[in-house]
């Protein structure tokens, strides 16, 4: 079973995520989907951070006598993973602040109906 | 009635995706430990590199840190095709009164500092736990200091977006010639080249954390560079 | 070490293109266009060559496998270059030159469009070869993103707000398909498939299994536009410029399913979900064809029409995979699927060029005011030639590739209820092919006059590449469609088959068929013109959609084919 100190970390990374998921969906504004987009990666890359660090002890840095270590690969493989979301957010902002400069608003439903008028 | 399906539509993606979430965060297996043992024994003779994440993303999984690099291009190149330098997103009155003395003094002098902290944590990234990528986010910050402390007219030329782009392009171009070096001398691709020169696997390492932190930190400064409208 | 360039080649090439274009762009001198331009050309014609070069090391069935790096032990990247993703690869290299060369003409002219193209064959050649999930999301991520920029490459908000929907979606599945990564590496302590499939020969199926399974593929199943998850299909096709439409249409949707398959078939859990994907898969054909027939919009009835047709493909792909490689009918069925994924994209991708040129000849997209005789218009005389072959094809008519596909797909999927849906979205595309060529052949129309009195000016008459292009493209279809038997011939003995059945497209059976079904699409089409038929049209047009149906459709999937892996037998 799960000792309850890990299923609360894990009950707060899960809320991060749904966090940003539900940011992504619920909110109108573009900035704050996109606000959730970041926050969905911080939430993954937390998790695999924390969940790989349960089984050792000591950064994966194998200086004399240190053994016994965290498992590298979820923290080599989030550091892909966090400099793809940054790219990704940096161009959705950039069409989200194009959007804003011709249409004046970051109002997801206005900006659609906007397009479908011009259409 | 559209509304009505749409907040259906949400409320229903929402629970689902806590279902499925939860469903994969309540596991209780333990976490498999073969990988870390694997690089524990194996991770040092095999790459040169101490810091054992260096190991893998610079050696074993390099593949994936090139793709990772492309993506940082495409993402300049498509920010730089939106925002086009001089266009005014906030008035020029708001953006000059939150220029203060203090601010283009102190940045403009912290800027080098931290371009020096940015190098050296690229450059030992195989003994402590920085590398190329962090070196290179803190290299493009201190370009953002640069370019913060510089005066209207007065920038540092390692600010201007013609120069960042020539070196992201080179640094790029390099990283894809160290990678190809190790298909033509037989170790694969990305394949250590320094073993075969005869020298310690570690410069191939030391080589690999400098093109990338040239390659980040030039182009995450050139991204920040132009979401602050500060391009020139 | 000489096989790690033959097979790498197609990625590295490009990308080494992709950085010398970049860096040309400073060269102050007049030949740093034409530099650009030749590298680009020679990059891309090289990779296709090296591409040709590993045809005798994947003919018959072979396979090659290695890891990246030649490393030893768990933690390499692997790579498996098998006969599905060659001629995947092939098939979007080609398409990718035929775009290019569209757009230098037409298209979105600058240098940076050219560079993006490169990368994003590369990326194309890098899904279809990795054997690794972790590396697959790095692939598809590059993909997705060359996929956004190019998207938004068009002036009007209607292509920045595609881009933008395309990217929230995509990016949110990718970050799921990270989560169901996690399980899987949980669970299994490996990243590359094959040590992930035997691994899980002995865990037993959790809920946390079945969950990550179902992100994983849900997530790779989007980029396909599979039913349900095909919301972002339409605006991103329509508002992109006519050379990337093409590219989206005919490779970007195919090489994400092409790469699942691989997924599906080393990981013995998850195969059953072909049979799901199948069904989406027909039924997709139908209501596809059926929504595209509503569209006034140009373009978005083509998007709608690729919905359709990758059903067609999924139907048989899905019936492939759950069958597993082992059965009899798994080759003849993904010869269905390759063969019908590469003569759509042909034709896909020769209507969209084509029809992009008479929009923007006319300046306008809406079927409304194209009306009116333009086969009379010399101008478009040529275009219209070429069009033929396309629109032909559309139609299923004998001898053309769209028909030839049919036909193979019906032989592939016989004695199985799906057929049924394969036949009426067959008729239903000769009625969309009807209602789309209508511009070209209703009564003539007087060209519109401003004010004055004195005649509009016209637009000068696309002449040159681009209509080239268009021509070439539709002679191919042609050849295709006629050579439909040594074409299956070929895939079976690449696939590793010996199985070579005689498919006759000009056989009474197949005469009989398609003039039935040319006789019921033109039914179809007359009663979507009367009254009725266009009220119902237009409340299918006038559906509720929203930003919110996206997300409910992806996590609707997901959890669909995670219940579907953790309860099927």
């Amino acid at each position: 079973m799960i000792e309850t100190f890990i299923l609360i970390e894990r009950i707060l990374v899960g809320a991060i995520f749904l966090t940003g998921f539900g940011s992504v969906i619920f909110d109108s504004n573009l900035v704050k989907k996109i606000i959730g987009l970041s926050l969905l990666n911080s939430a993954v890359v937390i998790l695999f951070v924390l969940e790989g660090s349960r089984i050792g002890e000591n950064t994966p840095i194998l200086e004399p006598g240190i053994e016994n270590v965290v498992d590298p690969l979820p923290q080599a493989l989030v550091l892909t993973a966090i400099v793809i979301g940054v790219c990704v957010t940096a161009f959705a902002l950039a069409l989200a602040r194009h959007l804003y400069i011709s249409t004046g608003t970051f109002d997801i439903d206005r900006i659609r109906s906007q397009v479908h008028d011009e259409n | 009635m559209a509304k009505a399906w749409a907040i259906f539509g949400s409320v229903s993606s929402l629970t689902i995706a806590a279902v499925l979430v939860g469903a994969i965060l309540l596991d209780p297996s333990d976490w498999p430990a073969q990988i870390r043992d694997f690089t524990e024994r194996q991770g040092v003779a095999d790459t040169g590199a101490i810091n054992l994440v260096s190991s893998i993303y610079l050696g074993y999984r390099a593949y994936d840190t090139l793709g990772e690099t492309i993506v940082l291009l495409l993402g300049v190149l498509g920010t730089l095709g939106l925002v086009h330098v001089g266009e005014q997103f906030t008035g020029g009155a708001v953006r000059k009164s939150l220029r203060t003395d203090f601010l283009n003094v102190a940045s403009g002098k912290l800027g080098p500092i931290v371009l020096v902290f940015g190098f050296y944590v690229m450059f030992f990234g195989h003994v402590s736990p920085g590398g190329g990528f962090q070196g290179g986010v803190v290299f493009a910050s201190g370009l953002v200091f640069l370019a913060m402390g510089s005066r209207d007219a007065v920038y540092s030329p390692l600010v201007r977006s013609s120069f960042l782009h020539r070196l992201e392009g080179l640094a790029f171009l390099l990283l894809l010639l160290a990678a190809i070096i190790g298909v033509f001398t037989n170790v694969g691709l990305f394949g250590n080249l320094a073993r075969q020169l005869g020298l310690p696997p570690a410069y191939f390492i030391v080589l690999l954390n400098i093109l990338i932190g040239l390659k980040v930190g030039s182009s995450l400064g050139l991204l920040c560079l132009i979401l602050l409208e500060k391009a020139r | 070490m000489k096989t790690d360039l033959l097979i790498f080649g197609p990625v590295i090439l490009p990308l080494v293109g992709s950085a010398l274009v970049l860096l040309l762009k400073f060269l102050p001198s007049a030949w740093s266009k034409f530099l650009q331009h030749a590298a680009i050309l020679i990059f891309l014609v090289c990779s296709l060559l090296l591409l040709g070069l590993q045809y005798p090391l994947v003919h018959g069935g072979q396979s090659l496998t290695g890891i990246v790096g030649q490393w030893q032990g768990p933690l390499g990247i692997a790579w498996k270059q098998d006969p599905v993703s060659w001629i995947s690869s092939v098939l979007g290299l080609v398409l990718i030159l035929f775009a290019w060369l569209y757009s230098l003409d037409r298209g979105p002219s600058n240098t940076t469009f050219g560079a993006i193209l490169l990368v994003q064959a590369s990326g194309i050649a890098a899904t279809l070869l990795t054997h690794d999930l972790f590396n697959l999301f790095v692939c598809l991520e590059i993909l997705g993103i060359t996929s956004y920029i190019m998207i938004a490459m068009n002036k009007g908000n209607g292509a920045k707000l595609a881009s933008l929907t395309y990217l929230l979606l995509s990016a949110a599945s990718m970050i799921f398909y990270l989560l169901g990564l996690y399980g899987l590496y949980r669970l299994t302590g490996a990243l590359s498939l094959n040590d992930i499939g035997q691994a899980l020969t002995n865990t037993p199926l959790t809920t946390s299994l079945a969950a990550s399974l179902g992100l994983i593929i849900a997530g790779v199943a989007l980029r396909s536009a599979l039913l349900p998850l095909y919301g972002w299909l339409p605006e991103a096709h329509a508002q992109a410029p006519h050379a990337v439409s093409a590219i989206l249409s005919g490779v970007m949707i195919k090489t994400p399913l092409f790469a699942l398959t691989r997924i599906l078939l080393e990981i013995p859990a998850a195969r059953t979900v072909g049979l799901p994907l199948s069904w989406a898969g027909a039924i997709a054909a139908v209501v596809g064809s059926l929504i595209a027939l509503s569209q006034t919009h140009l373009k978005r009835a083509l998007a709608y029409s690729t919905i359709s047709q990758i059903g067609f493909v999924v139907a048989a792909w899905g019936k492939a995979v759950y069958l597993g490689a082992a059965h009899p009918d798994f080759h003849i069925l993904m010869t269905a699927a390759l063969v019908y994924a590469f003569f759509h994209a042909l034709y896909k991708s020769q209507l969209f060029l084509g029809l992009g040129l008479v929009t923007d000849t006319m300046g306008s997209y809406q079927l409304e005011s194209l009306k009116g005789g333009l086969s009379r218009q010399h101008r478009l005389r040529f275009i219209f030639a070429g069009l033929m072959f396309g629109y032909l094809s559309m139609a299923g008519i004998p001898g053309l590739a769209g028909h030839s596909g049919k036909t193979l797909l019906s032989f592939a999927l016989d004695r199985d209820i799906k057929d049924v849906f394969i036949v009426a979205a067959g008729v239903l595309s000769v009625a969309l092919a009807l209602k789309l060529s209508r511009p070209f052949w209703t009564g003539g129309r007087k060209i519109p006059e401003s004010e004055s009195g004195q005649p509009t000016p016209q637009p000068p008459a696309p002449q040159g590449l681009a209509s080239m292009i268009v021509l070439i493209q539709g002679v191919m279809i042609l050849a295709l469609g006629l050579g439909l038997e040594p074409c299956v011939h070929f895939v079976l003995s690449l696939l590793g088959s010996s199985h070579r059945p005689s498919l006759g497209i000009f056989g009474i059976d197949a005469i009989l068929k398609s003039t039935a079904s040319v006789g019921l699409g033109m039914g179809v089409f007359f009663l979507s013109t009367s009254r009725y038929g266009k009220i119902l049209l237009e409340k299918i047009r006038d559906r509720p959609r929203g930003f919110e149906g996206l997300f409910a459709a992806l996590m609707t999937g997901s959890v669909f084919l995670a219940a579907w892996i953790y309860l099927a037998p």
